[in-house]
């Protein structure tokens, strides 16, 4: 295995999943790279399965309390063995994003049921996955488009379907939303019977069925046939190509790249061939490309408890919220804050503070499968960094020298501590 | 610099598009309170509403039939109100902008936008928080301002919340994002190598990082937390009155706690009222009158309430008329509230016209680069030319 072999793996992991473990790299130290992308991108099936089973709580008896909801989708994504399928249901979760308000019908049930459908299509199409959000109850009830009525329309799911759905700002206009918010009239919640949950029904009857003009064109669109109106926007696909290289790649998003990435959908609009071309890419491949993205809240949370092999998910649930990152819960329809705004002191406290935490679980458990000692190269390699800065090495051996007391077990602890804060981890 | 102009001349002159006739009414000045200290530490802390406030359900005329007419189930009606003396009454459930008006303390700046037709909270927050209509800065108005103005002390400015919103991104500052005073702390104080874990923690914060580079945002984001963090220690968490510090208090005590703290920001809501205005704004509006009371109690306590202004602001406004759901959807102008003993109490901008809508919303006649301009110039003493692009006319918001 080269060098530039293992930090492509290291970065395609890193991206594609969170992060690289040992096992990871190891799986393909002798393989093309083809071959992991294409493994992320087919995830055996059984995997992918189990890990959906997971989420689907609400067709039972109990609903869980949205804390249990949290950690499930947690431990979801740290026990999956198809990391890119969850880091797919954590981006089509963040772009349709969708925030508990029991208040507004949007509880426990109605998530899970939306995180369900998303997993069915979270690596096939993004069309199908479309249609299936302006009928599901979570999101039209967040965006109150079971109260849209065609005497008075409410406008809020038009225009984010416009605006942060499927075209982007500039690709419309405010009459534009104002006609879509017509032809997306005839939902509201109906109790099968008196206590019963609401479920989101469709109602021809409650429906305006008069001509609309949308971008233009003058027909009498249902709620279907707007999406299919916008999804048919040659924009559409540029946009949402966009939004996954900027996630995946980087925030220099490259125009050409965008196009390659827009006409790998196909006509069906599959996520997959989308999201191969991108791994496949010269931009992706690219030296340069590494070390670019920071890690979000969760890709450190879950890449952390992923490397230490580590389960306790209340704590792990608890610091991605201090992180900035609160499952379930996005501040607004716009999703997670990204960025600076989540590398500022607060959120850069919320990391050293789980990073302490799981190293303590760690060392206190010696059945623990990664290493038990004050090693630095063991670490390095099984915190998936394949390489680490001198200011990193030296902080180190500052604590090191300072700590050289200290029994193995508190070295180790804070060892793994310093390497999880260190830049170089919490960069993707 | 902005040419100083008399109230009633330079709110005419800022109108945006304006055919309306635009004035000002003045709380007795009889009531007002002395002006700010010259030279002493400037505070401003900026309460952000979130999700669009219905300005409508804050400030009010009072017995306007045209505006109930438009909105008969979500309108307040006088006895929802405190009346103002003015024809104006404040929202019951918030009393305390009440004792501000009859203090002189409260400006109230109507039809406040950014002149854009697009409702959507994503591009209007982004607008009012980048200070530019035109989204041109991916810094914030504040941002810009602390990297535009020489700062003393380890926390020139503090959110709370799970982030840093857009209002404080900064180019060379590194504004504080913390959920409260008291839950700003290392969980591993009490291990032996504590100490040199956090030597090593510094260490790795000073790594070279190029400029604008995410890994430079990463060393800042931690370079800082190690400048508050025995600062924020120190103040601790004992009660006030009785009670746990809020974050309104947890604002106070940063601006008396001489870290050389000038802003202060605080989230709101949801204000978002699609549906069920009556109830829902009534309790997010609550929330609203508890941030100010606590935060003033305690400056006041503390010795820094005639030093502190609050700014309350919110995305947009609402639709004028309601919609089948009890709610009112988005619309374009708000209204902008600043209390505090500095503050010129009374109203500013033009008086709203129901037969002068822009499809259905208050129009924006006052661009809130105005309000920026003066809360920089007036409070603040920086040059809001070079934090906001252009030169503005102010708003005599000041004493």
């Amino acid at each position: 295995m080269t060098d530039e072999h293992n930090a492509l793996l290291a970065h395609l992991f890193r991206r594609a999943g969170f992060g690289a473990r040992r096992s990871d790299l190891d799986a393909y130290k002798n393989r093309p790279y083809e071959d992991a992308v294409e493994a992320l991108v087919n995830p055996d099936v059984r995997s992918r399965d189990r890990s959906a089973t997971m989420n689907q709580a609400s067709g039972g008896l109990t609903v869980p309390s949205l804390a249990s909801a949290q950690e499930g989708w947690l431990n979801t994504m740290v026990a999956s063995k198809a990391p890119l399928f969850e880091r797919m249901t954590l981006f089509l979760s963040n772009h349709f994003a969708t925030a508990y308000d029991p208040g507004s019908n949007v509880d426990v049930a109605a998530l899970l049921d939306q995180q369900a459908t998303i997993r069915k299509y979270a690596l096939g199409s993004f069309a199908e996955l479309a249609h299936a959000m302006i009928d599901d109850k979570a999101l039209s009830c967040y965006l109150n488009n079971d109260r849209n009525n065609k005497s008075k329309p409410n406008e809020n799911l038009a225009r984010e379907l416009m605006e942060l759905f499927l075209l982007g700002t500039g690709n419309y206009t405010e009459d534009d939303v104002k006609e879509t918010a017509r032809a997306l009239t005839g939902y509201h919640l109906v109790r099968a019977a008196p206590g019963a949950r609401p479920n989101l029904v469709y109602d021809k009857s409650l429906h305006d069925d008069g001509l609309k003009t949308i971008l233009g064109v003058t027909a009498a669109f249902t709620p279907h046939g707007v999406v299919d109106l916008l999804l048919n926007r040659p924009v559409a696909r540029r946009f949402i190509a966009g939004k996954l290289v900027a996630h995946f790649v980087g925030p220099q998003v490259d125009p050409a790249l965008v196009g390659t990435v827009a006409a790998a959908f196909g006509p069906d609009w599959q996520l997959q061939k989308a999201l191969r071309a991108i791994f496949y890419s010269e931009q992706f491949r690219n030296p340069s490309a590494r070390q670019a993205l920071p890690k979000s809240p969760a890709e450190f949370v879950v890449g952390l408890m992923r490397s230490l092999g580590r389960t306790e998910v209340h704590e792990g649930a608890t610091y991605m919220a201090q992180a900035g990152q609160v499952l379930f819960r996005p501040p607004s329809v716009a999703g997670w804050p990204t960025g600076k705004r989540v590398l500022g002191p607060g959120g850069m406290l919320a990391r050293y503070n789980a990073a302490s935490t799981f190293a303590r679980f760690h060392v206190n458990n010696p059945s623990s499968t990664a290493p038990n000692t004050p090693e630095l190269t063991r670490w390095v390699e099984a915190l998936g960094m394949t390489s680490i800065s001198q200011t990193t090495i030296d902080a180190l051996r500052t604590y090191n020298d300072a700590a050289s007391t200290q029994p193995a077990s508190v070295l180790t602890a804070g060892l793994v501590t310093l390497l999880l804060s260190s830049p170089d981890f919490n960069l993707a | 610099m902005n040419t100083p102009i008399s109230r009633r001349s330079v709110l005419r002159g800022m109108a945006i598009g304006a055919t309306a006739p635009v004035w000002v009414r003045f709380a007795d000045p009889a009531l007002a309170a002395g002006p700010a200290p010259k030279n002493a530490a400037r505070h401003l802390l900026v309460v952000f509403l979130r999700g669009g406030n219905d300005s409508l359900q804050t400030v009010a005329p009072m017995g306007n039939a045209a505006l109930l007419k438009l909105r008969p189930s979500v309108g307040l009606r006088d006895d929802d109100m405190l009346a103002m003396g003015n024809g104006y009454g404040i929202n019951k459930r918030l009393p305390v902008f009440l004792d501000f008006w009859r203090a002189g303390q409260l400006a109230v700046i109507q039809q406040v936008g950014t002149g854009t037709k697009n409702f959507s909270h994503s591009v209007a927050t982004r607008k009012w928080e980048s200070g530019n209509p035109e989204e041109r800065y991916a810094s914030g108005w504040l941002g810009r301002y602390l990297d535009a103005t020489p700062g003393v002390g380890a926390v020139r400015a503090a959110a709370f919340g799970d982030s840093v919103p857009l209002s404080l991104v900064s180019e060379r500052a590194n504004p504080l994002s913390l959920h409260s005073i008291e839950r700003f702390v290392f969980n591993d104080t009490k291990l032996a190598d504590a100490a040199a874990r956090h030597a090593a923690l510094s260490h790795l914060a000073s790594a070279p990082a190029p400029a604008g580079s995410m890994l430079e945002a990463i060393t800042r984001g931690q370079q800082e937390l190690i400048a508050a963090y025995d600062p924020l220690a120190k103040i601790g968490n004992a009660k006030i009155d009785g009670r746990t510090p809020t974050v309104a208090d947890n604002a106070a005590q940063l601006f008396a706690a001489g870290l050389g703290t000038e802003i202060g920001f605080i989230n709101l809501g949801p204000f978002d009222t699609h549906t069920d205005e009556r109830g829902r704004h009534a309790s997010a509006i609550t929330t609203l009158n508890d941030t100010v009371k606590n935060f003033f109690s305690t400056a006041t306590k503390l010795g820094v309430r005639d030093q502190s202004v609050v700014l309350v602001v919110s995305e947009f406004g609402r639709r004028v008329y309601e919609n089948k759901s009890g709610g009112t959807d988005h619309g374009e102008a708000t209204s902008v509230f600043a209390l505090g003993s500095p503050v010129a109490g009374g109203m500013y901008g033009p008086d709203l016209d129901v037969s002068q809508l822009s499809g259905g919303n208050i129009p924006t006649r006052i661009d809130l680069r105005s309000v920026y301009a003066s809360v920089l110039e007036k409070w603040l003493r920086a040059n809001p030319a070079t934090v906001l692009g252009a030169t503005f006319p102010t708003i005599p918001l000041f004493r």
